[in-house]
C-alpha cells in the first residue's frame, strides 16, 4: 500500500509537473506570441508613431510608453485596453493627418481660384486699354477726316464764288456797253430835241409819248442793260456753307490706312485733282518739298523707296501726278500726302526729283550724292532728312561705288562701323544702304562738299523766334519769324537756295524770306528746316459766308425774318438778296432807284416788318393812311450810284407814282437824296403803265 | 493784344477753343474773350465748342443827328482789309477812328455825311454795308417764347446738383430732381455725371433742352428787369438775364462795344440804344420796363 501510495504520489508529481510544464509552455508561448503580437503592434504603433512625427504630432513618444507598458504588462485586459487605445489615437491621428491634408488642399484650390480672378483681372485690363487705344485711333482719323471734309467745302464754295464773280462781271460789261448804246442814243435824242425846239408843245409831247410807246412795244430789248449793275460791294460772297450740324452731316465708314498711307500696285487711273483756288497760281507757286521713306526689313532682306510729297497751306487735297504715267493721291493730313510708290531703279535716285500735277502744283527733291535717312516719331520707317544730326542713328542710301567715301566719312565724324545691305531684294543693282551712321562730331577733317550733309556740325540748331503762328511752323503774312541759327560757324545758310545774311537784328534773311509760300531754311553743315507764310485771305479768298444760325428758324414757317441768314454783323437773304426791315405800319414798300419795289412782310409776335430786295432799296415808303401827313418817303441812300435799268417795273411805277401824286415828304434827305427822288418820279412819270 | 488775336483769327479762319494761343488772351479765359468776339459779330460760334471767324461787314450804327452815318468794322481783320477800308475812307472823304478798348479789338469806325456816303466807302473798299444792322438783326431773331428748343425727358436716375433760376432772386437757387419734376414751368440746371443740362419746363410733363440764356430769359418773363432812359438812351438790365449771342449782337452794334458790367449793382448796361430798337428788345425778350 504504501508502495501505491508512493507511486500514486509520483505520479501526481509527474503529473503535476507535466501540468505545469504545460502550463509553463503555454504561457511561454503566449508570452511569445504576446511578444510577437507586442513587437508587431509596436513596430505598426512606430509606424503610426513616424507618420505622427511627421505631421508634427506630439502622440509618439505617448504611443511608444503606452506600447511599452503595454509590452511589460501581462496579457490581460489592461493590455488589450492599451492596444485599443493605441489604436484609437492611431486613428485620431490618421483622422487629424487627413484633416490636416483637406484643409490644405482646401487652401491650394482658393489659392489657385485666386490666381485664376488676378489672371482675368489683368487680362481684362489689357483688354480694356487695347480697346482704348483703338477708340483713341478711330477718334483721331474722324477728326482728320472731318477737316479734310470741311476744307474741300471750303474749296467748292470759292470756286462757285469764282464762278459767279465772273458771271457778275459779264454783266457788268455788258451793261457798260449798253449805257455806251444809250449814251449815243442820248446824244441823238438831244440833238433831235435842239431841233424840235422850234416846235410846238403838242407835237413835242406827242413825239414823246410815241417814244415811250414804242419802248414799251419793243418786246424783245435785250436785258442785259436793264439789270441794273451791282454796285453793292462783293467781298468774295460765296454761296451759303450747307448747314452743318451733328444731325445732318452723313457718317462716313471709319477708313483705316496704314500710317505709310496707300500703297499702289499700279498707277490709279484718270481722276482729275482739285484745283486749288487759294493763293496764288499753281505755277507761280514755290515747288514744295518731296521726302523719301526707306522701309528696311531685316528678316526678309527687303528695302523699299516712296517719295512722300508735302503739303503746304493752299495744296489741293487730290493731286493726280504726271510721273511717266498719271498718279492720283490723297491728302494723308494736313502736312502731307500718301505715299507714292516709285520703282526704285538704278535712276530714281541719281539726280534731281521733279513731280507736278496736272494742275500745276510741283514738288522737288534736289539731286545730292548720299541720301540720309533717320526715324520720325510721327513716321514709320525712315524718312529722308537734310542732314545728319549727332547722336542720332541714319540710314544712308548712295552707290556701291560711294561706299568708300562714305565709311571713310563716318571714320571722320565719330560714328561706328557700318552695316552693308547691298544685294537686299528691291535695291538696285549699283546701290546700296548703310545702317547704323550715327555721328558724334563735327567731321576732322571737313568733308567734301558733296558729302557734307554727312557732317553733324557743331550742334547747329535753327529756330524760328517770334513771328504770328497760325499753325506749327506756318506764319501770318506780315508776321514772319525770325530766323535764329546758333551757332552758325563755317557754315553755309541758304534760305530757299539763296545765300541768307546776317541781319543786325541776329536773324538771318533772303530777299523774300518773309513772302507768302513756303521757304526751306538749309545750313551745311548742319540741319535744315522748314515754314511757310500765309497770304492775306483777303487777297486771295476771302471769308466765307454762311447761314451760322439756321436753327433759330426750325419748325417756323417760311416767312423773310425766318429765311433771312445771318452771319457776324450781315444778314442776307437766301440768295443774296438785301433784307431791310422797319417798325411795321400799315404800308411800307421799299422802292429802288430805278426799279424795284417790295413789300415788308409784317411779324406777327412784334411790331416789325421784313423784306427782301434784290438791290439795295433807295427809298422806303411808310404811310398809316392816304392822306399827305400819314404817309412819308425816306431816303436811304443805299442804292448804287452806277444803278442803270431800262426794266419797266409796273409795281414800281404805281408805287412812286401813288407817292409822288399824294405828295408825301421826303425824309432824311440831303441834295443828292432830293436830287435822286426827282428823278425817280420822272422816271416813273415816263414809264407809266400801258394803256388797256 | 485781342487785335492780334482777331488778325490771328483771321488767319485760321476756324478752329477750336483750345486753339486759341493763351499769350494772345489779355487776361481772362479763352472762352470768355472767344465769347465776347462772338457778341461783337467777328466771329460765329459753332456748337459751343469751335468758332469760325465772319467775313468783314460795316455794320451801319442806329441814326444819330449829332453824329451822321457811322458804321462799325465787324468780322475778319487784317492788314489787307483795314488797308482797304483806308483807302477807300482817304478816296471819298469819309472819316476813319480806330478806337482802342482794353483786353478787346479796337473798334474801327467809319463816320460819313450820309449813309449814299457811306455805302459809297463800302463799295469802294469792297466791304458789305449792313444797313441799320442793330434792328435788322432783331428783326430776323424769334421771340425767347418762339426761341428754338429740343423736347425731351425729364432727367432720372443719379444726378449730382439740380438748380432753379429763381425770378424773384435773379440767380440759381438750389433745388431738387424731385422739385424739377413736379414743377409746372421754371428753369433748372441740372448737373449729371458728366455734363450739365438745361432745361426749360412749360408743363408738368413737357421740358425742353434750351440755350442757357434763352432759358433764363424764358423763365423771367414779362419781369420788369429793363431800365432805359430817353437822355442816356442806356438800356440796363440784370446780368443774369444776359440774352443770346443774337440779341446781344444787336445791342452792342448800337455802339460798337461790349455792355458795361457793374459790380456793385450786378447789372450790364449797353449804350445809345433807341427807342425803335429798345421797344424790339422788350417784344423779343420778353421782359418789361421798371
Amino acid at each position: 500500500m504504501e508502495m501505491l501510495v508512493v507511486i500514486g504520489g509520483i505520479g501526481l508529481a509527474l503529473a503535476s509537473a507535466i501540468i505545469v510544464v504545460a502550463l509553463r509552455g503555454r504561457q511561454h508561448r503566449a508570452q511569445d506570441k504576446r511578444h510577437v503580437s507586442a513587437e508587431r503592434r509596436a513596430h505598426r504603433e512606430d509606424e503610426a508613431s513616424r507618420r505622427a512625427e511627421e505631421a508634427g504630432l506630439a502622440t509618439t513618444s505617448e504611443t511608444h510608453r503606452h506600447s511599452d507598458e503595454t509590452r511589460s504588462q501581462p496579457a490581460t485586459q489592461d493590455m488589450r485596453r492599451g492596444v485599443a487605445e493605441s489604436r484609437l489615437a492611431a486613428a485620431r491621428e490618421a483622422q487629424r493627418i487627413a484633416e490636416e491634408e483637406e484643409h490644405l488642399a482646401v487652401e491650394r484650390e482658393a489659392q489657385r481660384h485666386r490666381d485664376e480672378a488676378r489672371q482675368r483681372a489683368e487680362e481684362d485690363a489689357r483688354l480694356a486699354s487695347a480697346r482704348e487705344a483703338q477708340r483713341e485711333i478711330e477718334e483721331a482719323l474722324r477728326r482728320s477726316e472731318e477737316e479734310a471734309r470741311l476744307a474741300t467745302e471750303q474749296k467748292s464754295q470759292r470756286q462757285r464764288e469764282q464762278a459767279r464773280q465772273k458771271a457778275e462781271e459779264d454783266e457788268r460789261l455788258a451793261s457798260t456797253h449798253e449805257a455806251q448804246r444809250e449814251t449815243k442814243e442820248a446824244h441823238g435824242r438831244t440833238d433831235e430835241e435842239v431841233c424840235r425846239a422850234t416846235e410846238p408843245e403838242e407835237q413835242r409831247q406827242a413825239d414823246e409819248e410815241n417814244r415811250s410807246v414804242s419802248e414799251e412795244v419793243w418786246p424783245d430789248k435785250p436785258d442785259d442793260g436793264d439789270r441794273e449793275a451791282d454796285t453793292a460791294p462783293v467781298i468774295e460772297r460765296t454761296s451759303k456753307l450747307p448747314t452743318s450740324s451733328a444731325k445732318t452731316r452723313p457718317r462716313q465708314p471709319a477708313v483705316h490706312r496704314d500710317r505709310r498711307g496707300n500703297r499702289r500696285a499700279s498707277p490709279a487711273g484718270a481722276a482729275s485733282s482739285e484745283v486749288a483756288s487759294t493763293g496764288p497760281a499753281p505755277a507761280t507757286r514755290a515747288a514744295a518739298e518731296a521726302k523719301l521713306r526707306l522701309a528696311l526689313h531685316p528678316i526678309r532682306r527687303t528695302a523699299r523707296i516712296s517719295v512722300v510729297l508735302t503739303r503746304p497751306e493752299g495744296f489741293p487735297e487730290r493731286v493726280t501726278l504726271q510721273a511717266g504715267v498719271e498718279h492720283a493721291i490723297e491728302t494723308y493730313d494736313t502736312q502731307r500726302y500718301d505715299d507714292l510708290d516709285l520703282p526704285w531703279t538704278g535712276e530714281l535716285l541719281d539726280g534731281e526729283l521733279r513731280l507736278a500735277s496736272t494742275d500745276g502744283f510741283r514738288w522737288v527733291r534736289s539731286a545730292r550724292r548720299v541720301h540720309i535717312f533717320a526715324t520720325d516719331p510721327n513716321e514709320p520707317d525712315l524718312i529722308s532728312v537734310g542732314a545728319a544730326r549727332p547722336g542720332v542713328v541714319h540710314a544712308l542710301v548712295c552707290r556701291s561705288g560711294d561706299a568708300a567715301d562714305v565709311r571713310s566719312a563716318a571714320a571722320s565724324v565719330g560714328s561706328p562701323d557700318l552695316q552693308a545691305h547691298e544685294h537686299w531684294q528691291g535695291i538696285p543693282d549699283g546701290w546700296m544702304v548703310l545702317s547704323g551712321y550715327t555721328p558724334a562730331h563735327t567731321a576732322e577733317p571737313p568733308l567734301p562738299n558733296d558729302l557734307r550733309p554727312l557732317d553733324p556740325g557743331a550742334g547747329l540748331e535753327i529756330v524760328l523766334e517770334g513771328g504770328l503762328a497760325i499753325r506749327p511752323r506756318v506764319y501770318a503774312e506780315g508776321h514772319p519769324p525770325r530766323i535764329l541759327i546758333s551757332p552758325a560757324r563755317n557754315a553755309s545758310i541758304t534760305i530757299g537756295d539763296q545765300p541768307a545774311t546776317l541781319s543786325a537784328s541776329g536773324a538771318w534773311e533772303v530777299p523774300g524770306w518773309d513772302a507768302p509760300g513756303q521757304h526751306i531754311v538749309d545750313v551745311v553743315p548742319g540741319p535744315s528746316a522748314s515754314y511757310e507764310i500765309v497770304a492775306d485771305p483777303w487777297a486771295i479768298a476771302g471769308w466765307d459766308f454762311w447761314n451760322a444760325h439756321s436753327s433759330r428758324s426750325e419748325n417756323q414757317p417760311a416767312r423773310p425774318w425766318t429765311r433771312a441768314e445771318i452771319c457776324g454783323a450781315q444778314i442776307r437773304g437766301p440768295a443774296g438778296e438785301t433784307v431791310f426791315a422797319a417798325e411795321t405800319q400799315p404800308t411800307l414798300i421799299a422802292l429802288g432807284l430805278k426799279s424795284g419795289a417790295a413789300p415788308l412782310q409784317r411779324r406777327g409776335d412784334v411790331s416789325v416788318s421784313v423784306g427782301f430786295m434784290a438791290e439795295a432799296p433807295a427809298f422806303l415808303l411808310a404811310a398809316t393812311g392816304q392822306r399827305r401827313t400819314q404817309g412819308q418817303v425816306i431816303w436811304l441812300g443805299l442804292a448804287p450810284a452806277s444803278q442803270d435799268s431800262r426794266r419797266l417795273d409796273p409795281d414800281w411805277v404805281l408805287a412812286v407814282r401813288s407817292a409822288a401824286s399824294r405828295r408825301l415828304p421826303l425824309q432824311c434827305s440831303d441834295a443828292v437824296g432830293e436830287d435822286a427822288w426827282r428823278k425817280t418820279k420822272e422816271r416813273a412819270r415816263r414809264l407809266k403803265r400801258p394803256r388797256s | 493784344m485781342t487785335d492780334i488775336l482777331l488778325e490771328w483769327m483771321s488767319f485760321r479762319r476756324v478752329g477750336r477753343m483750345s486753339d486759341v494761343p493763351a499769350d494772345l488772351v489779355d487776361g481772362g479765359a479763352a472762352r470768355r474773350t472767344v465769347d465776347n468776339l462772338a457778341v461783337l459779330g467777328h466771329l460765329e460760334l459753332l456748337n459751343g465748342t469751335s468758332w469760325k471767324v465772319a467775313p468783314p461787314t460795316l455794320a451801319e450804327l442806329p441814326t444819330n443827328a449829332a453824329r451822321g452815318a457811322a458804321a462799325v468794322l465787324c468780322g475778319a481783320r487784317t492788314p489787307g482789309v483795314l488797308a482797304s477800308l483806308t483807302a477807300a475812307c482817304q478816296g471819298i472823304g469819309a472819316q476813319m477812328a480806330s478806337l482802342n478798348v482794353p483786353s478787346r479789338p479796337a473798334v474801327i469806325r467809319v463816320t460819313a455825311t450820309s449813309s449814299a456816303e457811306l455805302a459809297s466807302v463800302a463799295s469802294a473798299a469792297g466791304i458789305p454795308l449792313q444797313h441799320d444792322a442793330a434792328f435788322t438783326l432783331l428783326a430776323c431773331t424769334p421771340a425767347i417764347r418762339d426761341w428754338p428748343r429740343t423736347p425731351c425727358a425729364m432727367v432720372d436716375g443719379r444726378v449730382k446738383t439740380v438748380r432753379r433760376f429763381s425770378r424773384s432772386r435773379m440767380g440759381w437757387v438750389e433745388s431738387t430732381l424731385a422739385e424739377a419734376a413736379a414743377a409746372k414751368t421754371g428753369f433748372f440746371r441740372i448737373k449729371r455725371d458728366w455734363d450739365w443740362v438745361s432745361l426749360l419746363k412749360t408743363g408738368v410733363s413737357e421740358c425742353a433742352y434750351i440755350d442757357d440764356r434763352a432759358g433764363r430769359l424764358a423763365a423771367a418773363a414779362k419781369l420788369k428787369a429793363v431800365s432805359w432812359t430817353a437822355n442816356s438812351r442806356t438800356l440796363d438790365l440784370p446780368s443774369q438775364l444776359f440774352p443770346p449771342v443774337v440779341i446781344a449782337r444787336a445791342l452792342a452794334l448800337c455802339t460798337g462795344f461790349l455792355p458795361r458790367y457793374e459790380a456793385e449793382s450786378r447789372r450790364i448796361s449797353f449804350g445809345e440804344i433807341p427807342p425803335e430798337i429798345l421797344r424790339l428788345t422788350l417784344a423779343i425778350t420778353g421782359l418789361k420796363l421798371t
